[in-house]
Order: C-alpha cells, then sequence, then structure tokens
C-alpha cells in the first residue's frame, strides 16, 4: 500500500557485471532489494585521455529504493565496494521519492 | 523637375508584447512515475494509466534482485522485471497511485512496486504541452469564456 515518502532511490551506474558488488554492499546496510537494467556510457574520449582511465560503454544500472534513515551508510557501503576506484567504477546518487507504492501481500 | 517625397501614413504595426505562457495557462506540476512490474505486464499497465492522460511512456527490461539469497536460490522471486518510465500531472498521481495499488493487488502474480520524483523543470513550452497533455484545456479569455 501507499507509505510514506521517506524514501530515497540510489541510482548506480557500473559496469556490466558489476551489480553484484552493489547490491552486496546495500544488502549489507540494511536494503531490501533492487531492480538492475542495461545501458550504453558514452564516455568523453578527451577526458579517457585525460585521467588515463578506459570506459567501457557497457553498463548496468541499479535502482534500489531505500528508507531516508539509511541512506548515507548504503551510499557509503557501494562507494566502498563499487566506486570509481574500484573495477566496477561505478558512479551513485540519490533522487528523493516523492510517492511510493508498494503491495507487500504474500 | 522637382520631386515629390512619398510620405506614407500607415503606422508599422506594433510587435505584440511578449507574455510568458504562465501569465495566461495554469501550469502544473509533473512527475516521473518509476514503475516496477514482473515481465509481460507492462504494456497492461500502461492501457491503464492511459485513462490519466499520460502522454507518453517507457519500457525498459530489466532484472529484479532477490531480497535474500534463499530467495535466489530456490527462484522464488521471478527476477525479469519490466520498468515503466512515465510522467504523470501531479493533480493525476493520486488517482494513478490508486489504480496501480488495486492492479499490485490483484494477485501474487501481479505485484509490483511504484514510485515517483519530481520534474523541476522542462525544456520548452510545447514539450511542456506535449507532457501535459494540455490539447484538452482550453485557455480562458479574460472576459471568462472559454
Amino acid at each position: 500500500m501507499a507509505e510514506s515518502n521517506k524514501k530515497e532511490l540510489i541510482v548506480c551506474i557500473i559496469n556490466n557485471g558489476y551489480a553484484d558488488l552493489v547490491m552486496n554492499a546495500a544488502r549489507r546496510t540494511g536494503a531490501r532489494g533492487g531492480t538492475t537494467f542495461h545501458a550504453r556510457g558514452t564516455g568523453n574520449a578527451d577526458i579517457e585521455k585525460f585521467f588515463g582511465i578506459s570506459i567501457s560503454p557497457d553498463k548496468e544500472v541499479v535502482l534500489i529504493v531505500i528508507d531516508k534513515a539509511i541512506k548515507d551508510e548504503v551510499v557509503s557501503a557501494i562507494y566502498k565496494d563499487a566506486g570509481l576506484d574500484t573495477k566496477g567504477q561505478g558512479i551513485v546518487f540519490t533522487l528523493p521519492v516523492d510517492d511510493f507504492v508498494i503491495n507487500n501481500k504474500k | 523637375m522637382a520631386t515629390k517625397k512619398v510620405t506614407s501614413n500607415k503606422k508599422e504595426p506594433q510587435k505584440p508584447s511578449f507574455v510568458p505562457f504562465e501569465d495566461e495557462h495554469q501550469i502544473r506540476a509533473m512527475k516521473l512515475f518509476f514503475i516496477i512490474v514482473p515481465y509481460g505486464q507492462a504494456n497492461s499497465i500502461i492501457t491503464r494509466l492511459n485513462e490519466f492522460d499520460v502522454a507518453c511512456s517507457f519500457i525498459f527490461n530489466g532484472e529484479g534482485i532477490a531480497k535474500n539469497y534463499v530467495d535466489d536460490y530456490h527462484g522464488v522471486m521471478d527476477s525479469k522485471k519490466q520498468i515503466i518510465l512515465t510522467i504523470i500531472r501531479e493533480d493525476k498521481v493520486e488517482f494513478v497511485k490508486r489504480k496501480l495499488e488495486e492492479r499490485f493487488a490483484l494477485s501474487r502474480a501481479s505485484r509490483g512496486f511504484a514510485f515517483s520524483i519530481k520534474i523541476t523543470s522542462v525544456a520548452g513550452v510545447s514539450i511542456y504541452k506535449f507532457l501535459t497533455n494540455s490539447r484538452k484545456v482550453q485557455k480562458v479569455k479574460k472576459n471568462g469564456r472559454k
């Protein structure tokens, strides 16, 4: 049923095949589940040269809705396990969720 | 021969002054809805949403990640999902939420979840008109007539 709006959406864009890193970190810090889908990144070639990194175009986007109270813990855990310094090269950001509809009936 | 200067009495038409769109029209906020449903059910959801003047929706195929390893191991959670992105006018959000609650409560197979995010700006009046489906909203003139 509709719940209060104290939720946040975590969006993590990560190299293909590394979504498990994100989900494991999120689960460890209190998240329940998530959804992933494939995407293609369009990195700037000049920036790649400048920083000496390669951006693989195949990406996975992970969406996780969590309580606002645990947002900081989850984000920092994801960044630690799957941030830009790791193989996953993940970018993480959060967005405020206004309305939330779920059916918990089993 | 003396030439006569021709002077025209016609005045140049004045350019109409620019009136911002929001001065003549009511601006309604919009929300971006993410609806996540089991694979194959997106079209039925979109058919229901079309009742609420939804201008466009996008469907992505995705995968759900199980709540815990036990569910994952037993395959209890059907992992294939469809993600619907749609833009809904703020005044329609409550109706949409109710409709989705009804839909998700139908059976175990129709479970899903949805959430929305505020849209803070739109580039261009025509895009706004398209997204809010304001073709149906008639302009109210100053004298009160439509």
